[in-house]
């Protein structure tokens, strides 16, 4: 009857479409612009985000609800939140170090990056104000993470293409066309809303 | 870090323009653009980060010489993270409602790159004073580009200034300018325009990542 | 090892002091904190249960709508239904005949054009018809579906029955701005045909699921 009625499917979908933590909330912006110039790179921190998004949010999940709600520590979440990311961030760039160096050279070189990602904080800050359930922030993180990860993706292929064949105002090269490119990509995900009504 | 050490008045001056974090660097744009529909949420986002970048730069750089290395990265995400707190707690407090309008944006000024950017770029290598005006320029610079934008998006897009109706009621609303793709258009024109005024744009590579 | 034992007591006592600090004014200021976290909930339910009108409400200090929720509202939980499914209203603490008709207050949520939308539908347990709607949270494109928070549009639910749904099983039915004519058909909104479509969903939702609970409240009455 409250929010627990929104199927996680639905939150999963919004959350790479209609509700793009990129391209309507704007979160992440910093890498994003940054690493957009290069197709390579974008994929890999594209699949770090993601991976870290779908276990963070979870994981603060956990934290939030069993341990600072119980204790009435909920106004220290901001500092709890960043040190459960980075924690988890730097147990898994050990171990992919360890266990696979092409892994690491593909996807480990990035997760320091992701620490300080706005994108990851901003999606457990999400999830508690929106009161969702453990699966529905599951699908949250998921959500936010892939949905991140088309979008800068997308951007990386577009600016690979405008390098070779289309010439910018030299004032506007860079962030600045960057941002208007973003500024279309996020209105043509606007039609995606029609998909989102699996209720 | 420089030699000489900086007077804070330079310090102030030169990332009001010069060195403006949002123009020069398109850093730290993540927390704040999405509130700029409005401009009473962005003055107040933008308070928050004024506020923040100014002391946690100066209690950074009152400590530059105790902070041991190898938790540097932490002592500062802890110290920033305090004040954001202290700002949560304050608009819980006394603003409900704009703090329920901000939502989670207040706590991303802990993931503001300026706020790190200046802590860990100025704070850690210069004199207090001088790192607190420089905290505090960055947020000001910061804050009259975001303002700046908002004073375009909310009148095109709602007709109002600070929730004040100022155009006429047949006003044709751009309903474009009150969602998020038009924070987009709107940032990347401000951009162009500062670098047509200060001539010649920086070469893209010169850019921190 | 000296080294590492400074770096330890560096971070100890930063974290202390800072710590320290947010937790002391915490401390000073969690009760109006926690006041105000409720208030606006509060405030709502009193106007849609009558006790305020939607100006006192809103004016009402965060200290008040607590108490005045404290002595008016009582909350009950309805069901299981048939499926299982219970949910929890909220009523007037004392009703008597002269205080009007029986009225529940229910919170109900779905998925919206961007984002969550959230609200409360007062129904009227008797003739089963909304007695009163508040949309409180939404991600609306403003000036388009963000009209649906304006009281005008809430004002157009107003005394729409609940139990006489269409064949295709809608009770209610948001039709384009101006058309309404049936008893169930409600203006939508011009402009936003999505948050139109969205919230005629989240309503039929909502309402199938109150009516199935007042057909069968189930539980321990109060």
């Amino acid at each position: 009857m409250d929010v627990q009625a929104i199927s996680p499917l639905v939150i999963f979908f919004a959350a790479i479409t209609t509700n793009n933590i990129l391209l309507t909330n704007f979160l992440g912006m910093c890498s994003f612009l940054a690493i957009s110039k290069d197709m390579k790179s974008s994929l890999g921190l594209g699949a770090a985000v993601t991976f870290v998004a779908l276990c963070t949010a979870p994981l603060n999940w956990m934290v939030y609800h069993w341990l600072l709600v119980p204790f009435r520590l909920e106004y220290l979440q901001y500092i709890v939140f960043i040190l459960v990311i980075a924690a988890f961030v730097q147990i898994v760039e050990m171990m992919i170090e360890r266990l696979s160096t092409p892994l690491y050279l593909t996807l480990g070189i990035f997760l320091p990056l992701i620490t300080v990602n706005c994108a990851i904080l901003g999606c457990a800050l999400f999830l508690v104000i929106r009161g969702y359930t453990f699966l529905q922030s599951v699908a949250y993180g998921g959500g936010c993470g892939a949905g991140w990860a088309l979008a800068i993706v997308a951007l990386a292929g577009i600016r690979e293409r405008m390098k070779k064949r289309s010439k910018v105002v030299p004032e506007l090269e860079g962030p600045g066309i960057a941002l208007i490119l973003t500024g279309f990509m996020a209105m043509a995900f606007v039609g995606f809303s029609g998909i989102v009504r699996i209720n | 870090m420089s030699p000489a050490p900086v007077t804070p008045s330079s310090a102030f001056r030169r990332m009001l323009w010069e060195d403006n974090p949002v123009l020069v660097q398109t850093l730290g744009i993540c927390s704040t653009l999405a509130v700029t529909n409005l401009v009473k949420n962005t003055l107040i986002m933008c308070l928050g980060l004024i506020f923040t970048t100014a002391c946690s730069s100066l209690v950074i750089a009152v400590l530059r010489d105790r902070i041991p290395k190898q938790v540097r990265m932490m002592v500062q995400v802890l110290i920033i993270a305090a004040f954001v707190i202290v700002i949560k707690i304050l608009l819980d407090a006394f603003l409900p409602d704009i703090s329920r309008e901000l939502g989670p944006y207040v706590g991303l000024i802990i993931t503001n790159c300026i706020v790190m950017g200046r802590t860990e770029g100025f704070a850690m290598g210069n004199r207090p004073l001088a790192a607190l005006a420089d905290g505090l320029g960055a947020g000001v610079g910061y804050s009259l580009v975001l303002l700046a934008i908002a004073a375009v998006r909310e009148p095109l897009g709602l007709g109002s200034f600070f929730g004040v109706p100022i155009l006429p009621t047949d006003w044709t609303r751009w309903n474009i300018m009150v969602i998020a793709p038009s924070g987009f258009f709107a940032l990347a024109t401000f951009i162009w325009v500062a670098r047509l005024v200060k001539g010649g744009a920086p070469r893209p590579g010169a850019r921190p990542a | 090892m000296s080294q590492k034992l400074r770096v330890v007591l560096f971070t100890v006592a930063v974290t202390i002091v800072f710590g320290g600090l947010v937790s002391g004014l915490n401390a000073l200021l969690a009760d109006r904190i926690a006041l105000n976290a409720q208030a606006a909930r509060q405030r709502v339910i009193l106007h849609l249960l009558g006790l305020a009108t939607p100006e006192a409400a809103a004016a009402l200090p965060a200290d008040q709508a607590a108490a005045r929720f404290a002595a008016e509202v009582r909350s009950r939980t309805l069901g299981p239904g048939p499926d299982g499914t219970t949910a929890v209203c909220f009523e007037r603490a004392a009703t008597t005949a002269a205080s009007g008709p029986a009225l529940l207050v229910f919170p109900f949520a779905g998925q919206g054009f961007w984002d969550a939308i959230r609200g409360y539908v007062a129904i009227d347990a008797g003739s089963r018809r909304i007695a009163g709607i508040v949309f409180t949270e939404h991600a609306e494109t403003p000036g388009l579906g963000g009209r649906i928070s304006e009281p005008g549009f809430a004002a157009r639910f107003q005394g729409k029955p609940l139990d006489q749904p269409a064949p295709d099983g809608r009770r209610l039915r948001l039709v384009s701005e101006g058309s309404a004519a049936q008893p169930t058909e409600i203006d939508g909104l011009t402009g936003a045909s999505e948050t139109t479509r969205a919230v005629e969903r989240i309503i039929n939702r909502t309402a199938d699921l109150i009516i199935a609970l007042l057909a069968n409240p189930g539980g321990p009455q109060p």
